[in-house]
């Protein structure tokens, strides 16, 4: 094959380097050999245009795959209901939950775009809400909260990414079992329950990075009461 | 907490049956086993199939995870090794990694004459068309992000093949624009 190992000068392995120079994957001592080289050889820094073409390139090749991940999501989920059928009483409490989650009258697709939308409407609501309150000083609610609105429970404070849909913020948020209570706050912030109330701080912040997780979707994510 | 404590952790209350965890690892990692399995296999629905085995293997063997790797270096290899024990036991096609890393799709896609002005596009089309190790390795890299250790564990080669392999990807990229107008004046 011809990308057997060779033996190369020092630019030659300075060259290999760059598409991880590029990516951020090189550790700290093989980041400065690289850059001792790109300040002394244009050449090579001509590399970084191409490298950053190559890259976009194959990102968009990659993200233009169709996706089926709710399927897959739901099919994942039911693999392990059936797994617990066969007789691996293992999955009792979380099989239950799995079943009434998925096995609703209602197409699959169908409840998360239900959902995208309610939530959607929410956040319509809120961001309304916040415009008036800036009248009304005596208090905010949402319209689509009051006494509707989950009371108790443990909250963080979260700051969405600007690029966060309201769609993908609704389905995140779902996944994981959390619900938007409030917002925006000053600041842009949003209280979203993440739990029962009495939930241990360790538990708190384990959810608190299952928020955060999710690339590109929460800017800032704090314990609030 | 580091990366790789985060995963550990993550993974530790997927092991002690935590339903949100799993589905938190879900949402951040699907996608992107999926592509990885879709873009080798050329096949959406065993790619699909794949991918949900991963996920069910990770609720299944949670405790498993040792955390010397990050949770997608562990995802894609379970990903890796499934697709290769699938396509083996199918024996639709030879798996032969050396054989596939040589044989660039051939033909030539009057697309490309008519999307030369579309030099991203051109791009996208010729990543395509290299050979399957070649779009393995730059896929890892550019979309993956893996570093070279990383990469050299989950194809088994050796670190300085990963990197001689990467620069020949790029090295076949650019005879393969050339052919279809673009002369990036490199190497």
């Amino acid at each position: 094959m011809s990308d057997i190992p060779t033996k190369h000068d020092e630019r030659d392995e300075i060259e290999m380097l760059l598409p991880w120079y590029v990516t951020g994957r090189l550790d700290a001592t093989e980041k400065r050999r690289v850059e001792s080289w790109l300040v002394r050889d244009s050449s090579l820094a001509r590399q970084l245009e191409l490298i950053e073409e190559e890259r976009r390139g194959a990102v968009q090749v990659n993200e233009s795959l169709a996706l089926p991940v709710t399927l897959s999501i739901r099919q994942s989920m039911q693999k392990i209901v059936t797994e617990r059928t066969t007789g691996r009483g293992l999955f009792a409490d979380f099989t239950s939950t799995v079943r009434a989650f998925f096995e609703t009258p209602q197409p699959y697709a169908v409840r998360w775009a239900t959902a995208a939308a309610v939530a959607l409407i929410m956040l319509q609501a809120a961001w309304i809400g916040s415009t008036m309150t800036t009248r009304e000083p005596a208090g905010y609610v949402t319209a689509s909260g009051g006494s509707s609105q989950p009371s108790t429970g443990t909250f963080v404070l979260v700051r969405f990414a600007d690029t966060a849909t309201a769609k993908d913020i609704t389905m995140a948020l779902a996944a994981l079992d959390m619900t938007l209570t409030d917002g925006p706050k000053a600041g842009g912030l949003f209280r979203v329950r993440v739990g029962d109330v009495g939930m241990t701080d360790d538990k708190r912040d384990a959810r608190i990075a299952d928020l955060k997780r999710k690339p590109g979707f929460v800017v800032l994510v704090t314990p609030t009461r | 907490m580091d990366q790789l404590a985060e995963d550990r952790a993550l993974i530790a209350r997927i092991a002690a049956r935590e339903q949100a965890a799993f589905k938190a690892l879900m949402i951040q990692h699907q996608v992107r086993v999926f592509r990885y399995l879709a873009r080798r296999l050329r096949n959406d629905a065993m790619a699909e199939d794949l991918t949900n085995e991963v996920f069910t293997e990770v609720w299944l063997h949670a405790d498993k995870y040792e955390g010397r790797a990050s949770v997608s270096t562990w995802l894609l290899g379970m990903a890796h090794n499934r697709m290769v024990s699938k396509l083996r036991k199918r024996r639709e096609e030879p798996w032969d990694e050396d054989k596939a890393g040589e044989i660039a799709d051939s033909g030539d896609d009057p697309e490309i004459a008519a999307q030369k002005a579309d030099k991203s596009k051109v791009i996208r089309n010729c990543i395509e068309k290299l050979s399957v190790a070649h779009r393995e390795i730059v896929d890892l890299v550019y979309y993956h992000e893996m570093s070279i250790a990383e990469i050299s564990g989950q194809l088994g080669i050796p670190e300085a093949t990963v990197k001689t392999r990467m620069f020949y990807a790029r090295k076949q990229l650019s005879d393969v624009l050339k052919t279809a107008g673009i002369d990036r004046g490199w190497p």
